[in-house]
């Protein structure tokens, strides 16, 4: 049984599209377990390294009470192309305060305010190579 | 009274390597037996039993056994087919070209079921045989890419162990990815 032969399963998800990958974790218990693990997200990303951390996902919108993402998705009549935005994360930047936020549930955080006085610029940074957590420079 | 010292041992070295030669080329013609955990035996030439590392390492670690090789794990059917890739691969071992192997082996793939797929996957696993291995992940992945959930697990034979709520859950997170897909 195929199945019980995690590093195949594992083999045959690195080559897999982003958004294959993704409706896979619906498929059972075990897969989405083995799409989850940060292990396999980095080495997916260095296999795939075209993928969508290059990419923006949308913009965020500041509205008098509340925050609002607009991803690619909801203005896709302006774009052809659809940016995957899955596992990444982006920052903003508005008023002096600063979030980050998870485009694909919408949920973002407040930053602590930055030491400095003056920020030139607030960056999310990636290696996997180094570490499969996300760094806010 | 010196003189007659001959030193006898120089005449001897010629004679070694002549039998090296001719083990080996007898080797290769030799045909190994294949026991498959349904009983059924298959006879295979020794070049091609060479390329499951697995089988290999049983004859280097006792190279004088001739009987036949047990493979408990591997059913005949899917066995026959990793027989028939293996010969292939062969011929470009000894003549490598490229392009004529990927054609030969997305051909190989091409009239294949799902099922002879899945089944071929840990026999290749079981046999170590890399380059098939390779083709049948790339495989699988090309045939459930962009398919439904229900489709992925139907090719597979996995039951849905989420509860209604739990994937209705995971659905949302990532609506767009279940949207366009090919259909079943």
């Amino acid at each position: 049984m195929i199945m019980d032969e995690k590093d195949i399963m594992i083999e045959i998800l690195h080559r897999l599209s982003l958004k294959s990958l993704l409706s896979s974790k619906c498929v059972c218990r075990l897969c989405n377990n083995l799409i989850s693990d940060p292990i396999f997200i980095s080495s997916y990303t260095l296999r795939n390294p075209q993928g969508p951390q290059h990419q923006v996902s949308g913009f965020f919108l500041r509205k008098p009470r509340s925050h609002l993402f607009l991803s690619w998705k909801m203005i896709k009549g302006f774009v052809h192309h659809i940016p995957a935005m899955a596992f990444f994360y982006a920052a903003v930047f508005d008023a002096r305060k600063y979030y980050i936020c998870k485009p694909p549930t919408k949920q973002y955080h407040q930053l602590p305010k930055p030491e400095r006085k003056i920020v030139f610029g607030i960056n999310i940074a990636y290696d996997p190579i180094l570490s499969p957590h996300y760094k806010i420079i | 009274m010196s003189s007659s010292a001959e030193n006898p041992t120089l005449t001897t070295e010629i004679t070694k390597p002549s039998t090296e030669i001719a083990t080996e080329t007898a080797q290769s013609a030799k045909k190994i037996n294949l026991k498959t955990s349904d009983d059924q035996i298959f006879e295979v030439e020794e070049s091609v039993a060479m390329e499951f590392a697995t089988v290999k390492s049983f004859f280097e670690d006792a190279p004088s056994s001739t009987d036949t090789v047990p493979l408990p794990n591997v059913p005949a059917k899917p066995f026959s087919q990793v027989i028939e890739f293996c010969k292939e691969q062969i011929k470009f071992k000894a003549n490598p070209d490229e392009t004529e192997k990927k054609k030969s082996n997305s051909e190989f793939v091409k009239e294949k079921t799902n099922e002879d797929l899945v089944e071929m996957i840990p026999v290749a696993n079981y046999l170590e045989i890399k380059d098939l291995l390779d083709v049948l992940n790339q495989a699988v992945a090309d045939r459930i890419q962009n398919r439904s959930v229900e489709y992925v697990r139907s090719f597979f034979g996995i039951d849905n162990d989420f509860t209604s709520e739990e994937e209705a859950l995971l659905r949302e997170e990532h609506a767009w990815a279940f949207e366009d897909v090919d259909e079943d």
